[in-house]
């Protein structure tokens, strides 16, 4: 099981950070994400525990770190670590990539969110994340359509607010 | 058909008919304005794929990574396997003579396998294809030998290190990604069904890993993997671009 898991790992993590917006939130998100996978995972073939685990993940953000937002605010107002400094520049633009993603993200309802990042970041199939979220393909289909013309227009609109 | 922008939010995933899909492509070369919308939605994914994926150069905080380690892992015939591949690797390409001198302590850091195994499809999208950063370095792996260092568009750079066949029989390269945060990451693709897949990544130069680094300054994690991993062939840089040229068909 502990094996199964590790797999899972790196796209699990990069899922709470899309969910989260925080890589701190993130790596708590996904640490309480593993333990409730390894105190109820059923003996489930790896495609159903991935389903599982993507459900366990979003539920768990939905229930606690959704509600809570305490690092979340930390995001929005981020300071360089000591790794970022390292490059300076580079590490800001990144910060502010980061904010701009997260502040569009911020506007979708919690189902886009989830859709969107098992889609667009994951490379999950529709009827994949159909299953791991438990809707029907074509709900999938059109929030995400909707998730994206929603990123889009803010993306755009933020841009040329940055550049005027 | 008209095409919404759920049409192409599908079209963009792949996830339409053939028949719409070709519709849409006959659409895309006509109508400046789709084209100009497909970009717009592809945008928000590489967006969303260039800011979420950079939490793979952050090391994975070590409280998670001791609830997933596993007891030492049980050294089987693979050990034979592994003098065979260090050899072969040093008679044939100097460039990676730095894994050859690693070779003494990976069997003792066996336990420390904790690999960040990651299962990853190239998106079958044909924009994807075109723009996504992970087709980019499969590129890479598809069409230049080790040893050469590649640049993709954000200024990061590939290298591949290593071509082996794995117990699956799968074709494998190991190869190094430095982005251009200075984090550097090495990683093992394999070749299946035409495509190539990452199945595990290695951070390096991070505290995090640091405390189990070999003198020679390797991740002991990736060392131990390419040991499991290497199962027979590894190839010379001859074999390499005879495998590039026939497009890696045997």
């Amino acid at each position: 099981m502990k094996q199964q898991i590790t797999k899972l790992v790196p796209q699990l993590r990069r899922f709470a950070f899309a969910l989260t917006g925080s890589a701190d939130d993130a790596d708590d998100l996904l640490q309480n994400t593993i333990e409730r996978l390894l105190r109820q995972a059923p003996d489930a073939q790896d495609e159903d525990l991935t389903k599982w685990a993507f459900r366990v993940c979003k539920n768990l953000w939905i229930d606690e770190y959704r509600s809570r937002k305490v690092r979340s605010q930390a995001a929005a107002n981020p300071e360089l670590s000591a790794n970022q400094a390292v490059d300076g520049e580079r590490a800001m633009q990144g910060e502010i990539a980061l904010q701009q993603v997260n502040s569009a993200m911020a506007q979708l309802p919690d189902e886009q969110r989830s859709i969107i990042s098992l889609i667009a970041l994951e490379g999950l199939s529709y009827k994949e994340a159909a299953a791991a979220l438990e809707l029907p393909i074509g709900t999938v289909m059109s929030r995400l359509a909707r998730a994206r013309v929603a990123l889009s227009e803010f993306l755009k609109n933020s841009q040329e607010e940055a550049n005027a | 058909m008209k095409i919404t922008d759920e049409k192409l939010s599908a079209f963009l995933d792949a996830e339409l008919p053939e028949a719409e899909m070709e519709e849409i492509r006959a659409q895309i070369a006509s109508d400046d304005s789709i084209s100009a919308r497909l970009a717009e939605l592809t945008m928000v994914d590489e967006s969303i794929r260039g800011v979420y994926s950079e939490i793979d150069n952050k090391p994975l905080p070590s409280a998670i990574r001791k609830m997933l380690e596993e007891s030492p892992v049980q050294q089987n015939n693979n050990v034979v396997q592994m003098s065979g591949w260090k050899k072969a690797v040093h008679k044939t390409n100097a460039f990676l003579s730095q894994h050859a001198a690693q070779a003494a302590s990976v069997a003792l850091l066996a336990g420390f396998l904790v690999a960040q195994i990651m299962p990853q499809n190239v998106s079958d999208s044909p924009l994807a294809q075109q723009n996504g950063y992970w087709a980019q370095q499969a590129n890479i792996l598809e069409t230049v030998p080790s040893g050469q260092t590649e640049t993709l568009y954000d200024g990061s750079s590939v290298q591949a290190r290593l071509t082996f066949k794995d117990p699956k029989n799968r074709i494998c390269r190991q190869f190094q990604l430095n982005n251009t945060n200075g984090m550097t990451s090495e990683n093992i693709a394999c070749r299946e069904q035409g495509e190539w897949h990452k199945v595990a990544t290695f951070y390096s130069g991070q505290n995090d890993i640091n405390e189990y680094q070999t003198a020679s300054g390797g991740s002991p994690l990736l060392n131990a993997t390419l040991d499991k991993m290497i199962h027979s062939q590894i190839y010379d840089r001859q074999a390499e671009e005879q495998m590039i040229q026939q497009n890696w068909s045997e």
